[in-house]
């Protein structure tokens, strides 16, 4: 008995719930107390009740079924599912041992409490069902692979991205290599090597499939502890993303393109502009000369004075398109700072003293004589703002003040101050007199004209070499307007070497003759001339210049080859027969054959070809000084030259020096002659001769003004044969023209690429 | 990298114990499986006769002792290589062959099975276009709907009364491209097969199919905005809901069904505990019929709630039924269910004891513990899947029944589980069957 309550206490000890249960009617014929505990029943309730009542998973009814029938198995550790007293169900692990006790088979069942892991397993069915929502739930197509290749899951989303079906799952091989087989074989290098390479990169690509849509796949390692287990690949359709991104690219380019358009069409208008200003000018100048005083000579002057002040407009307006649309370049260049504030004063003085204002220029201490910087616009800063100072003051007087504002490595702080006696600034109108498109206000609008755009250039002007400007002013009390500007100090060497320059380029003066009809011309050249410093005598016919040249002792005659009555070459003929020894260039709009051996055969010189470039001819006639032989200095610089397939810096000198506008009007050219060429080509071919021409004119102006000689002479070829009606001709040239193109754009692309160097 | 699930030994390491990765095409080798671990002597004899030089293995879920190692082991192979080298090639192969054949013979029943639940299908359609018309017909023309329902149930109860096992099949819920569900027609085959294993003769099968198929018709006079909601009822629909089994009586009575029918019609959700409605019998009140429609009817309402996210797996839904729900059923007819449908009724995803997954397919109510699963195996194409009578393939069983959605992605996809569980059964197969 002792054993027996021994080991009746040490089954009550159990942590374990532990049943007897009889293997002839299944019913339970004892339990510990752990058991009566954990299930709620009484002894008395579970005792005898039976074991079908307790054990309630499916597989029970089976086990008991089998048992009642005499098939007795014992079990390890399987799972169960007890109700307890109260309804509850319990998860346990059980396990049933058999043994034969007294005659009767007994099961010995013992069954632990499984809630714990239970619980923890349907915690983690709840994080793996999270975890899966959300892996479902991304929007991107998510693949993760193991290192060797496997593929541990992938989302819905990936399967849709990739049209993952059927035959295509069937392996994970079969799933990569129809990726691998949906896309467009890739240039080089396919992706995928670097997508699924097992290190710890993270590596995207973009991969084109087949179809037309673009993926974008990330590859990330996946890591677990710190260890790179396999590799999660992230894929996303960004083919929309693409086509609107091309769609944005494309109306950038329309818009830079129509930017273009607009800044080529402002190039064209400066030139078309200021050429026949440049005319009226002229022509006004030289009716002022002849006109008598009186009524007509103060309409002339008038209008004179009108065509100047819209050539300041026009200029104005110009520069500040230029400004806006980020085409203005600024130099840095040698120059003599003393000599640009007298000179840019000069004129200046004079239209003070119109007014009966004075115009005082004062130079601070240490200022170096050699700047480097670009004199043209502080020129033009200066112009303006002195201007602007004159008009504004009635009386009193205007002073500009130079001074060193401060030192900087390897420069100064050039200050420049223009200060007035006039009407003053408010204060509240100080602020936005630098803004385009205001003046201070709409009546001094009405008063002193202009476009109230100088002082917005002035200030672009200091922004773009980094200088500044301001105002100080107070109204009725006149204004100091002040503009600071870093600047290099030229060296000796580079200022010598202007210096040099300046001299090759300022020729001895020399009188010139010049035999011309066009009246325009005639100013033109007359300009030319005159500004280098030459004196000019104006002839207007074949005659006048015999007469001319045989009466008076010329350096130079300049003779345009074709004039009414007497031309070009009769009258140089007359000069030669008269024994005067004067070189005679020939002028001669037609850049003809042989029209060198012609001028040579009648006794010129040389010739020049029209449209005369200023340049060509300031530095031929500096060829011309006094000791030099005439002929041979001239055929030095004559020296047979064949038209060039593009004379770029010839070209710019005629612009002013322009590159920019040069290099503009080559765009305008190029659209030109995507028009043009096709034009010429149809119109020979379907005999057409008026098309072909009028554009074979049209487009040889144009070659002319960038330089493209060749191109220009060929089109003139075919102008000239077309005139004659002469189509093999001018089929012929046509060919002369697509070969001169050829060599243009070649020619064109190289200037380019110098001028990026 | 210490603890790769892959390994490679040479033929000769390779031991009983170690669970190897076949990497061959499925009918290359003689296994049921691709993965599995070598038991016995004999089958490390096979799998060494396949002339493969490497073999992966997964050294995780291998059992090799210890000690067993290679060198060990190698004399006694080598002796015998030496001795008969050539005898023992032949015996192997001889066995391989023999192994092969076996499982062509294999692949021949699996296929047979595919045809007969492809079959199935084709009827199960047909069954299912007849409760199709009977919806429309029982209220235009009552008498030629019941006609046409006894029809239907006269072909169904023929068939289940040949004197052969049944196989349960599951149907596929997408057959011919549209859903098929049709709760009645579910209820009306698992009602029969549980009539047939109680012993009911062939009158009151005719009467229980009937039952079956119109145990609901007073549910055209419920709202579908009740009968399909698919948050919980508030009380007032609650009650509505229930009005169905009276509206049903009337409805049955119109269109001349029997009185045992009817009964049926009225009682089919009182329960043995007088928890149910409309009356609360208790126990014997309830008509044995009743009660049976009415564990069968529970028991699919389970598996196909009107809002599918609810649904439960069957083999849930059967071990609440057992488990919680006891009282409310009369236990003989739910031991009798649940020794028709097994501990995993065709439907379950399981976790077999080699660890594969694989989804229930069909189940021979004699036997059912061993059901014919659907094996997952990412080596063989889906549309080829191994299906495996787990009544012939002794060497393995089933763990755990698995929920669905703790199914890795290409597993789900693989198998497929069913939004809508559907049965239909086919007593021309079987054991018995097989022989034909």
């Amino acid at each position: 008995m002792n054993g027996g309550r021994a080991s009746e206490s040490l089954l009550a000890a159990s942590g374990e719930i532990l049943l007897l249960v009889s293997a002839a009617d299944c019913c339970i014929v004892e339990a510990n107390d752990f058991a009566l505990r954990a299930l709620r029943y009484p002894r008395e309730a579970l005792v005898g009740r039976p074991i079908t009542d307790i054990e309630c998973a499916l597989q029970d009814a089976f086990y008991w079924d089998d048992v009642s029938a005499g098939r007795v198995t014992p079990l390890n550790e399987v799972d169960g599912m007890m109700a307890c007293g109260d309804g509850e169900m319990l998860p346990v692990t059980k396990s049933i041992s058999v043994f034969a006790h007294d005659g009767a088979v007994m099961l010995a069942l013992r069954a632990g409490d499984a809630r714990a892991a239970s619980a923890a397993a349907d915690e983690l069915e709840a994080s793996t069902s999270l975890l899966r929502a959300i892996f479902e739930s991304t929007a991107e197509g998510l693949l993760v692979l193991e290192l060797d290749g496997a593929i541990m899951n992938f989302n819905h989303r990936f399967a849709e991205l990739w049209a993952l079906h059927g035959s295509a799952m069937r392996s994970d091989r079969a799933v990569l290599r129809h990726m691998v087989r949906m896309c467009r074989p890739a240039d080089g290098r396919s992706p995928w090597r670097s997508l699924l390479s097992i290190d710890a990169e993270e590596v995207e690509r973009q991969v084109e499939l087949a179809d037309g849509r673009s993926i974008r796949v990330r590859a990330r390692p996946l890591l677990m502890q710190q260890q790179v287990r396999g590799r999660v690949l992230t894929c996303s359709d960004i083919t929309e993303r693409i086509l609107h991104e091309r769609e944005l690219a494309a109306a950038r380019d329309a818009a830079a393109a129509s930017e273009r358009a607009k800044a080529s069409f402002l190039a064209m208008m400066s030139h078309e502009i200021r050429t026949p200003m440049a005319g009226i000018l002229g022509m006004t100048e030289i009716a002022l000369q002849r006109a008598e005083d009186g009524e007509l000579r103060r309409f002339i002057e008038m209008a004179h004075a009108s065509a100047e002040g819209l050539l300041v407009i026009i200029n104005d307006l110009l520069d500040f398109s230029k400004i806006e649309a980020g085409k203005f370049l600024i130099e840095a260049i040698p120059f003599d700072l003393a000599a640009l504030l007298e000179q840019t004063l000069e004129p200046l003085r004079w239209q003070a003293g119109q007014r009966g204002l004075a115009l005082r220029l004062e130079r601070g201490p240490g200022l170096p004589r050699w700047l480097l910087g670009d004199p043209t616009r502080i020129r033009q800063i200066l112009i303006n703002l002195v201007g602007n100072a004159l008009k504004f003051t009635t009386e009193g007087g205007v002073t500009v003040v130079a001074a060193v504002a401060g030192e900087q490595p390897g420069g100064i702080q050039l200050e420049i101050s223009v200060r007035d006696t006039g009407i003053g600034i408010a204060p509240e109108r100080q602020q936005s007199i630098f803004e385009a498109f205001t003046q201070s206000d709409a009546e001094i609008g009405r008063k002193f004209g202009g476009t109230g755009l100088g002082l917005t250039i002035c200030a672009r002007l200091c922004e773009l070499m980094q200088g500044t400007i301001g105002v100080e002013s107070r109204a009725g009390q006149g204004s100091t307007f002040r503009f600071r500007l870093p600047l290099g100090v030229a060296s000796e060497e580079a200022a010598a070497e202007l210096q040099a320059d300046d001299t090759a380029v300022v020729a001895r003066p020399l009188n010139v003759l010049l035999a011309e009809d066009a009246e325009v011309n005639q100013v033109y050249l007359r300009h030319t001339l005159t500004s280098a410093g030459h004196q000019v005598c104006v002839v207007g016919d074949g005659e006048a210049a015999v007469e001319k040249a045989l009466a008076m002792p010329f350096d130079v005659v300049l003779m345009d080859v074709q004039m009414p009555g007497m031309d070009g070459f009769e009258a140089t003929e007359r000069i030669r027969a008269a024994g005067a020894d004067v070189p005679v260039i020939g002028l001669t709009a037609h850049a003809m054959e042989g029209i060198r051996e012609a001028c040579l055969s009648h006794g010129m010189t040389d010739y020049l070809s029209k449209p005369v470039r200023s340049a060509d001819l300031l530095a031929l006639l500096a060829r011309l000084g006094p000791g030099a032989s005439p002929v041979a200095g001239v055929g030095e610089v004559s020296a047979p030259r064949g038209p060039v397939a593009l004379a770029r810096d010839r070209a710019v000198a005629d612009l002013g020096g322009d590159l920019q506008l040069w290099a503009e009007l080559l765009n305008v050219v190029w659209e030109q002659a995507a028009c043009d060429l096709p034009m010429i080509r149809s119109g020979l071919a379907s005999g057409d001769l008026a098309k072909a021409r009028y554009a074979a004119h049209r487009l040889k102006s144009s070659l002319a003004v960038i330089g493209a000689e060749a191109a220009a002479e060929d089109c003139g070829r075919i102008e000239a044969a077309l005139r004659r009606h002469d189509g093999s001709a001018a089929s012929h040239a046509m060919g002369g023209l697509e070969r001169s193109f050829e060599e243009l754009r070649e020619a064109a692309s190289q200037a380019e690429q110098r001028s990026l160097v | 990298m210490a603890g790769t699930p892959t390994d490679y030994v040479l033929n000769e390491q390779l031991r009983v114990g170690h669970f190897i990765h076949l990497e061959l095409s499925w009918l290359e080798h003689p296994f049921p499986f691709n993965n599995f671990m070598i038991r016995n002597a004999d089958q490390l004899r096979q799998v060494r006769s396949l002339g493969i030089e490497r073999i992966r293995i997964d050294p995780a879920r291998s059992q090799v002792a210890a000690g067993d190692d290679a060198g060990e082991s190698d004399g006694p192979a080598k002796a015998s290589d030496d001795a008969s080298d050539v005898d023992a090639d032949d015996e192997a192969q001889a066995a391989r062959d023999a192994a092969l054949e076996e499982k062509r013979s294999r692949v021949e029943k699996n296929r047979r099975i595919r045809t007969r639940i492809n079959a199935c299908e084709r009827e199960f359609l047909e069954a299912a276009t007849v409760c199709r018309e009977l919806s429309r017909t029982v209220f235009a023309d009552p008498p030629r709907a019941v006609e046409s329902a006894g029809r239907l149930v006269g072909q169904l109860t023929d068939s289940l009364m040949m004197d052969r096992d049944v196989m349960v099949h599951l149907m596929n819920d997408k057959v011919s491209g549209e859903e098929v569900y049709y709760h009645s027609l579910n209820v009306a085959m698992l009602a029969l097969l549980l009539g047939k294993a109680l012993g009911l003769d062939g009158g009151v099968l005719q009467l229980l199919g009937l039952a079956s198929l119109f145990h609901d018709i007073g549910k055209v006079d419920v709202p579908d905005k009740i009968l399909l909601k698919k948050d919980p009822l508030t009380r007032a629909e609650e009650a509505f809901l229930r009005q169905h089994c009276s509206y049903g009586v009337e409805h049955g009575r119109n269109a001349g069904l029997a009185e045992p029918v009817l009964q049926v019609i009225a009682a089919h959700h009182e329960r043995m505990d007088g928890s149910g409605y409309p009356k609360g019998l208790k126990g014997e009140a309830i008509p044995r019929l009743a009660r049976l429609v009415g564990l069968v009817n529970d028991y699919d309402n389970l598996c196909n709630p009107a809002n599918p996210a609810n649904a439960i797996t069957p083999h849930e839904a059967l071990s609440l039924m057992y488990a919680k729900h006891r009282r409310h059923y009369d236990e003989q007819l739910l031991k009798a269910l649940i020794h028709i449908l097994g501990v995993f009724p065709p439907g379950t995803v399981v976790r077999l004891s080699n660890e594969a997954f694989a989804m229930v397919l069909s189940i021979n109510s004699a036997r059912p513990l061993r059901p014919v699963v659907m094996v997952h195996d990412p080596e063989v194409p889906k549309e080829e899947a191994i299906i495996v009578d787990l009544d012939d393939e002794t060497s393995v069983n089933i763990a755990k029944a698995v929920r669905p959605n703790q199914l890795p992605r290409q597993v789900f996809d693989y198998l497929s589980p069913r939004k809508r569980v559907t049965y239909y059964f086919d007593p021309a197969t079987g054991r018995a069957g097989s022989g034909s």
